[in-house]
């Protein structure tokens, strides 16, 4: 129940943390079942967060638009093999994770991955001061791609090695050395 | 002093150092200056990047996403041909959702009803005067709406599996004691303008799920 500062007990907030999630649980029953405009509302209440993650792993490699329309049109695809076991969040950020990593190794195969392009003499968009949150998502952007990925998983979206070598394909020592190498590189151009 | 912790810097950031490897690291940092510093520096990082916002795309994607959807045209209604079949854990989901929003509210609002009204604040105020309320017409409305759809949904029934008629049916239970709740409240304060939206709402979800399983159905 609410106060108000008169101290007068109003009625509840319609729409709570627990409201929302059943109301979301309705949403994903709904388009599973075909329903696009349950569909929207999973969009609308994911799409930033889904953007996020696209806009930081890819840097200036790719296009983050349209990898959030691959992930939404992969989500759509796959909505009948979520079964609940995790939040539809969690479920639908794994599988971003998933369809982001797919798409470099796609882009990977057209054309050769220079892991070790980023040279710090051409990052004028890095500018020197405090490392303040855009700041660190330019310079996040400017990292090798390599070093990008394990430094966004990890740092950024929580993921343990163990599990970002299993999707990076590499070995937990590799995904490690990678950190510290985009942690490094990081800290250099933010100290600028 | 020549050897510093290099990639141990991270390590013991992030608590992977072993008893020997950590007691070592404790021992260079207490007399390296610039690994402290490194350190430092790779905490307030770190603790940067675990904080960083997200934000949405500069413009909105959803149409692009909906002309992409399989089988899809953009609407409402359901687009594609699947098996209709809710999980019990998914239209039980849906019913909950309704619970969250109206049970609750009602409950209390009848119990609300006996009590001292509580004063209305000026924009409530203005807001309750009396076009606002869900009027006995509009009730009829969506009960003509909501009868219509019952029926064509009595019509389709053999389109729909047995579990998925039984959640719906479970669901649409739940919205109907909302609604009873909220009729028997509104009984007590007939001018209540948060029941009268609540009344509404509640009609209003009722009439929203029928048409979407009557629609499904009729794709089936």
């Amino acid at each position: 129940m609410r106060r108000s500062e008169a101290g007068v007990t109003r009625p509840p907030l319609p729409a709570g943390p627990g409201a929302r999630a059943t109301s979301e649980a309705s949403d994903v029953a709904l388009a599973a079942a075909g329903d696009q405009r349950a569909f929207e509302a999973l969009y609308r209440l994911h799409v930033a967060r889904i953007h996020s993650l696209a806009r930081r792993m890819v840097g200036f490699e790719g296009d983050p638009d349209e990898l959030t329309q691959d992930v939404f049109v992969r989500a759509w695809e796959r909505l009948g093999t979520y079964r609940g076991e995790a939040a539809f969040g969690t479920w639908l950020h794994r599988l971003a994770v998933n369809v982001i990593l797919n798409w470099r190794r796609t882009a990977a195969a057209e054309r050769r991955w220079i892991e070790d392009g980023a040279d710090a003499d051409l990052l004028p968009s890095v500018r020197s001061g405090k490392a303040e949150a855009m700041d660190l998502e330019r310079a996040m952007a400017q990292l090798p791609p390599g070093a990008r990925h394990v430094f966004v998983l990890h740092d950024v979206e929580g993921f343990k090695h163990e599990e970002i070598a299993a999707m990076l394909g590499v070995t937990a020592g590799t995904s490690k050395a990678q950190l510290h190498r985009a942690r490094m590189l990081l800290r250099s151009w933010l100290e600028r | 002093m020549s050897d510093h912790l290099g990639e141990r810097l991270s390590a013991y950031l992030d608590g992977e150092l072993d008893a020997a490897a950590l007691a070592a690291a404790d021992a260079h940092l207490a007399a390296c200056a610039e690994c402290r510093g490194a350190l430092d520096d790779l905490r307030q990082l770190t603790q940067g990047a675990r904080s960083l916002g997200d934000r949405p795309p500069e413009s909105d994607l959803w149409a692009a996403i909906a002309e992409r959807l399989p089988g899809a045209t953009p609407g409402v209604i359901p687009l594609r041909r699947r098996r209709i079949a809710f999980s019990i854990p998914q239209l039980a989901a849906a019913g909950i959702a309704v619970v969250a929003l109206s049970s609750g509210a009602a409950v209390l609002l009848v119990r609300g009803a006996r009590a001292p009204a509580f004063p209305e604040p000026p924009s409530a105020a203005v807001a309750a005067a009396p076009a606002g309320l869900a009027s006995a017409k509009g009730i009829r409305s969506y009960d003509v709406a909501i009868r219509d759809l019952e029926a064509t949904l009595a019509a389709q029934r053999s389109t729909l599996d047995t579990a998925t008629i039984r959640a719906v049916e479970q669901s649409l239970a739940v919205i109907d004691r909302a609604i009873r709740q909220a009729e028997a409240a509104l009984a007590q304060d007939p001018n209540n303008m948060y029941l009268n939206n609540h009344l509404a709402h509640a009609l209003e979800r009722k009439l929203d799920v029928l048409r979407r399983v009557t629609s499904m159905a009729a794709a089936s």
